[in-house]
This record gives structure tokens, sequence and C-alpha cells, in this order.
């Protein structure tokens, strides 16, 4: 029997969150290797491959810059190595993402994981570390080795207007990251998580772009916080909106505390089961409704009413109609939702909240966003 | 339903205490109310059909499952969410999973995260069962796979070892092997074996208490040898023709009763000894006491309280 | 270190083999008075058998006097001589009906002494 001392010392000695995070790191040592290596590629190698000449030629040929407010900054040679590195990013968030929480998408390896003797939290924070510090890793010797070019060129005040711009590339990323973490927790399979993640991404981007052109206002939105959930659109947005960093934080804050509090509650059984049998799946399939009847509503107007007005053209309600309640089947089908014991007016009401979001939005918009002052 | 206990065993606290234990999956009630108590240096054989709530059971166990209702205590504290409790607890699955691809891998991850590793332990069993250390444990035959996974667990020095299955899949000689070791175990470190099977065969020389489950509920926990001590099978054969009624008069509590030509052959409740002496009163010919397997003394055990064995055992 | 024999097929409680086993040995010669029993350790280790299976044969052997045991030491077999009033009890009965049986079968006499002879034979020659 120990005594309450060497107990104390045991306890101590226990590991934890650490010993999480070491093992993460190891986990995705390869893939965040290879993803440094593709970073580097795309844009330190390519410029010293370019050479100094021909990049001072380039870029001062069209000394203009491919921006609107005169903060942002993305050369002619700049810019294309940025999108590329954007791409390549993103591909590394979903990779090292997927690969540290892939384990609870099978009942084999939940059992082999949560038997460990470690806390819920623990496996949690070890992880989003590891996930962090190899993201930040892989952002920063990028940008380090860049900016060494730059200083090596005698041209480092390009690289630090660029900085800007790689910044924001930066938070876009690490929102990304976060928001990724709410679907792995909620999700039952793997392959639902990832299509839950890009398809809600893409439903409330062409949704609210949909809504904003139809209100004539595509030039401005009162905050980056409309894009929240499509934390991806803020690798492109900064090219049409600018948005502070500081707005970075409260959406990665956010998804990181929901992600937290989902992971601590997720119940091991999870493992294997289909969204579309989830409770919670079920509020978010009025974005869906919504993202098919803004979708199809614009292309029906623009098929055969393209004259009138858009809000008031039956042409444009009726695809609304329609489009939601084609959204709402499409996204129970492939969500693998058991249609045929969910109740039709379940469904029904599910897109018809798609509809009212709508509503909501299409007011808002017209309510508290000024439209773009006529140039004449 | 009825349930049983076996508590404090000489006096020892239990290692594992289900109160009132359930577990639902949506709709479908895994565990029904199960309350059990298992001591320490105890080899605990869960018997039941495939569904009835084992590996459930073991689940709640190891701490991956959260009881919907009741408890699930490891000393008497929660284990769900108790990494203190864990570093005693090793569960090795039906089907196990390793992180890494060789024992070698596996032996230094459990080695940085079990205190009660023990190095010289883990050496001793890679010379008893014959995995090499190198070797990829994905290319192991499934029976393999799971000596490697028992293996580690048993360096890592549980005080309470779960086992879905234990000697499925292994070859008469792996399986004394792996009785030779938990013995020890046991007998050594007071470790304690909870293994689920649905083959009564193989846990009847092994455990020292069985519990039955049967569709989420435990139908009775005994002492193994209480069990097969409770109910006797006699084939006798008498000078004079005896009737049923006669052997019930003299105190013979009757559960079966054939007669086979002049053999008579009946299952009766009691010790042997106690059988013996009643129905030696009457001067039989011939008497012999015929051996009982498990799975006999189950049928009858459940007959009783209405269950048709085939059921719960198929 | 003497180790009893077991046997899974047979369909008897281990706990009672040991018993058994330990009995006859000590019956024939094969373990001397106060020669040490394997501890239960021992027992689980080499035979694979529940330790606490062990631990409740030897308690009634103890109980019944076959052993005794020593506190830090051990088992250790009995040096009296077991009482056997209650085997040649059952062995007298087990010839009586033997003969019984024989008589109502119409068996001669010489023939049960056949039978009853070679029988020992077997016995014999089984344990050498």
């Amino acid at each position: 029997m120990t005594k309450e001392g060497d107990r104390h010392k045991e306890l101590a000695a226990m590991p934890g969150t650490a010993w999480v995070f070491r093992q993460a790191l190891a986990r995705t040592r390869s893939i965040a290797l290879f993803f440094l290596f593709l970073t580097f590629l795309a844009m330190p190698v390519v410029l010293l491959i370019i050479g100094r000449q021909n990049y001072f030629d380039l870029t001062s040929y069209m000394p203009d810059s491919l921006y609107m407010d005169g903060e942002i900054y993305a050369n002619p040679v700049l810019f294309p190595l940025h999108l590329i590195t954007s791409l390549i990013t993103v591909a590394s968030v979903y990779l090292m993402s997927g690969a540290q929480f892939r384990y609870l998408f099978q009942m084999k390896t939940v059992d082999s994981e949560v038997s460990l003797p470690l806390r819920s939290g623990q496996q949690f924070l070890g992880r989003l570390l590891a996930l962090m510090t190899s993201l930040a890793l892989i952002l920063t010797l990028n940008a380090a080795f860049t900016g060494l070019i730059f200083y090596q060129w005698d041209l480092f005040s390009h690289f630090l207007d660029y900085l800007r711009l790689y910044l924001s590339m930066a938070g876009a990323a690490f929102q990304l990251l976060a928001f990724s973490l709410v679907w792995y927790t909620l999700s039952g399979t793997l392959f639902d998580a990832i299509l839950l993640n890009l398809g809600l991404q893409m439903a409330w981007f062409f949704s609210i772009l949909n809504v904003l052109s139809m209100s004539g206002r595509l030039g401005s939105p009162p905050s980056s916080l409309l894009w929240l959930l499509t934390p991806a659109a803020g690798f492109i947005t900064d090219f049409i909106w600018i948005r502070p960093l500081a707005q970075d934080l409260i959406p990665l804050v956010f998804w990181l505390v929901l992600s937290w509090f989902f992971f601590r509650r997720r119940p091991s059984e999870r493992a294997g089961i289909r969204n579309g049998q989830l409770t919670w799946h079920r509020l978010l399939q009025p974005l869906f409704a919504l993202f098919g009847g803004v979708s199809l509503g614009r292309f029906v107007y623009l098929l055969f009413d393209d004259l009138t007005p858009i809000f008031q053209s039956p042409a444009f309600y009726l695809g609304l109609l329609a489009g939601s309640l084609l959204g709402q089947f499409v996204s129970s089908v492939v969500s693998g939702k058991a249609l045929r014991k969910s109740p039709w007016i379940h469904e029904l009401l599910s897109s018809m909240a798609g509809l009212l979001l709508f509503g909501i939005l299409a007011v808002l918009v017209h309510l508290c966003m000024t439209p773009p002052v006529n140039p004449w | 339903m009825e349930t049983q206990s076996n508590s404090m065993v000489n006096g020892e606290e239990s290692v594992l205490s289900a109160l009132e234990l359930s577990k639902e999956f949506g709709t479908v009630k895994a565990l029904d109310q199960v309350t059990c108590r298992i001591s320490g240096s105890s080899i605990f054989g869960l018997i039941g059909s495939n569904g009835a709530g084992k590996s459930t059971f073991l689940r709640l166990a190891a701490g991956v499952y959260k009881p919907t209702a009741g408890q699930m205590l490891f000393k008497g504290k929660a284990v769900f969410e108790n990494a203190s409790a864990k570093q005693e607890i090793l569960f090795v699955a039906d089907q196990p999973y390793f992180p890494f691809e060789t024992l070698e891998k596996m032996a230094r991850l459990f080695r940085s995260l079990y205190l009660n590793w023990d190095q010289a332990l883990y050496q001793e069993l890679l010379r008893v069962f014959p995995l090499g250390e190198k070797n990829r444990l994905d290319r192991m035959s499934k029976g393999l796979q799971r000596q490697a996974a028992v293996l580690l667990a048993i360096a890592a020095g549980p005080k309470l070892l779960l086992m879905d299955e234990a000697f499925d899949g292994l070859d008469p000689v792996m399986r004394q092997n792996l009785k030779r070791v938990l013995a020890r175990q046991v007998a050594d470190q007071g470790m304690t074996v909870l293994i689920a099977s649905q083959n009564l065969r193989e846990l009847e020389d092994f455990c020292d208490h069985v519990g039955l489950l049967h569709q989420g509920g435990l139908l009775f926990v005994e002492e193994l040898d209480k069990l097969r001590l409770s109910i006797v099978k006699i084939q006798a054969a008498f000078a004079q023709p005896v009737s049923q009624a006669q052997l019930a008069q003299l105190g013979l509590n009757i559960l079966q009763y054939k007669e086979r030509g002049s053999l008579v052959e009946i299952l009766a409740r009691g010790t042997e000894e106690e059988v013996k002496r009643l129905i030696w009163t009457l001067d039989p010919l011939l008497f012999d006491v015929l051996p009982l397997s498990l799975e006999e003394v189950f049928i009858y055990e459940l007959s009783l309280r209405q269950y048709a064995v085939s059921e719960l055992l198929a | 270190m003497v180790y009893p024999e077991i046997n899974y097929q047979s369909g008897v409680p281990l706990y009672q083999q040991l018993k058994r086993s330990f009995q006859r040995m000590a019956a024939l010669g094969l373990m001397d008075p106060d020669q040490q029993l394997p501890s239960v350790r021992q027992m689980a280790a080499e035979l694979g058998i529940n330790p606490n299976t062990v631990q409740k044969a030897y308690r009634e052997m103890e109980q019944e006097g076959l052993i005794y045991a020593v506190p830090g030491r051990g088992n250790f077999l009995s040096g009296q001589k077991q009482d056997q009033t209650l085997e040649k009890e059952e062995i007298r009965r087990s010839f009586r009906h033997a003969a019984q049986v024989a008589w109502v079968a119409g068996l001669a006499p010489e023939t049960l002494h056949q039978i009853l002879d070679s029988c020992l034979e077997e016995q014999r020659e089984s344990s050498e």
C-alpha cells in the first residue's frame, strides 16, 4: 500500500496533456514535414528560381497591386504564389486534423484510446496543441524563409508589405482548424465530418453571396463575422473585403470553445454512426434548404424571368420553394438519414425553416447594410 | 430481473462493482440494472450469448462507455473519466487494435504511459509467448494478436484485466501458456481477471466465479464450485423397483427423474455426500455419480427460472 | 517438487481432483510425511489453475488433516495416518453390490475373483 505522499507523487507523475501532445506531434510528423516541403516549394523555392532580377522586373512592370484599399499588398508575383500556398495550407489543415481525430470514428480505435489512463480533456488539448504547433511551424518557417530571401535581395519592404496578407491567411487557417474540430467532435464518421465541414461552408458562403448580390450590396459587409460559417472564405475574402486581424480571433475562440464542449460530451458509441441519425444534425439542415432554395431560385429566375427585379419575380420564389425542399432532401440522403422513419412533416418544417432563414437574411441585409454609392 | 451479488470475499473490498448499472443505445437497452461485485484475486467469467451485453459491460468497466444510469465503480470510484483508475485497468478487445506496428513500439508506448509497467515481466513474457518483438502485428493471426495484446496488458501490471474472449483462436499449447501466466499474476499480484465469453467449456476449469448475462440482465452470479456441487447426477439400480415418490419421501430434492429399464437417472439438489447418504438407505445394487458439465448445471439452474438455454447460449 | 495430475476432461471439479491426487500420492508413498507441497503460486504458474481453486483445496485438506500449514513457510503433508474408515466403508459397500449383481447375473464366485485380480493387476501396472 502506498502512503498518501506517494499517491500524490504518483498522480503528479501520471502522463497527461504533455504526453498526448508528444504522441500527437509524432503522429503527424511526416504529414507536417510533407506540407512544410510543399509550402517551401510553393514560395521560397519558386522565388529563388525566378531570381531577384526577374522578380524585380516583373513587379516594376506592373506597379499596381491586386487589391482594393491600399492595405493588403499582393504583387503580380506573390499573388499566385500566395494562392497556391493558401491551397496547400488548407489541405494541411484537413489532413493533419483528420489524422489526429480519426480515431473517434471507429469503435476499435475508440476502445484503444479511451481505455488509456487519460482524461478526455487531456486527449483533446494535447491533440489540439499539436495541431496548432504544427500549423504554426509550417507557416512560420515558410514565412521566415521567404523573408530571408527578400532580405538577401535587399527588398525586405516587399516582404513586410506582403506579410499583412500572409498573416490574414494564417488567421484563416487557424479558424478553419478550429471549425474543423467541431465537426470531428460531433460527427460519427470521418466521411460525414468532412462532408459536413465542406458542405456547410459552401452552403453558407454561396447563400450569403447570393443574398448580397440579389440585394445589390456586394460592396460593403459590416463585419467579416458574416462569414462565420465559412472560415475557408477567409483565404479569399481579403481580396474583396478586408478584415482586421483581431476579427479572426472571435470565430477562432468560438469554434475552439464549442469543440471542447462537444468533445467532452461526445459518447464513445457514436463511432460509425451516420450524421443523419444524430439529433443535432437536424438543426443544421435548414442551412442546406436555404442554400438549395437560393441557388435554385436564382437559377430559375435567370432562366425565365431576369427582367423583373428579383425580389418581385414569381419565378424566383417558385425556385426558392422547390430548391429548399430539394436542399433538405439531398442533405438528408447524403447524411444517411433514414428517410422512411423520419416523418415527412419534419422534413417539410426543416425546409420551411430554410425559407425563413432566407427571409431573415434578406431583411437583415436590407436593413443593416447600405447600398454602395452610385458612381454616377 | 432478479440479481445476486458475491460481495466481500475474505473481507476484501470489491475491485469492480456494478450498481444498478444500465446502458442504453438510443432505444436499445444493452444492460438493465445490473448489480454485481467482483473481488480482487479472482477470475470471473461473464457468460452470455451474442448481444447479451458482455462487451457493453466490459467497455463500461474499461471506462470507454459512460453509464446511462447506475454506477460502475473501480475500488469504490467511478471508472469513467478516471485516469488514475484506468492506470490499473487494462482492456483486451475481441479484435485488438495496435496504434503501432510492432510489439517493441507498443511496449515503448505502454512503458511511457503506465506507471506500473514491469519491463522485466515484459521480457519474461516475450520468452513464454512465441511472438517476435519486431514482427508486424497486423500480419499475425487473430489468436496471436490477442496474445500480443494480453502480453502488453499483463506487463502493464493491472489490478483488473478485462478480456473479451480470452481463449478464442488459441491452440491448446497457447491456451495453457496463457492460463499459466494469468494464474500466476492472480496469485502474485492479486490481479482480477474478468473474461467475457460465450464458451462455457473454456471457462469451466478456470474461473472461480461466473455470472450469466441475458438480454442485458444479470441472471445470476455464483461461485463456480458452489454451482457444480449444488446439483448431483446419479445413476442407480435397485433390487426392488423404487418410485420417484419414494425417493422424494426420503427428503431428496429431485430436479429430474428418468427411468431407463432397471436403471434410474436422477438429477438432485444437494451435495454428493447428502444424496449418497439418502439413496444408500435404499440399498442400491448400483450407484454411480456421473460428471455434470457446467452447461448442464446452467440448463437446470435456468429451467428453474423458465429460460431455455438454447436461447441463452446460442 | 511434486505436482498433481489434472484431467480436464473428467468433469470432476478441479479442487476435488487436487485433493484426491494428493491423497493418493500420500497413500501410495509418492510423497513423504512432512514433505512440502507446492505453494499456491507455484501450482498456479505450473499448472495454469486458478489460485483460488488451489487455496480451496488446501484449506479443505488442512481441515481434514491431510496437510498442515506453517505460517510463512507453506503447506506440508501430515505425518499422521489418515483416517480411512470412511473409505473402507465405501469400498466394502462397492464390493457388496458387485457381489449382489454378480449373484443375480449368475456369475460364479471364481469368475468374480478373476475379475478382481485382473483389475488389481491393471492398477499395479499403470502406477509403475
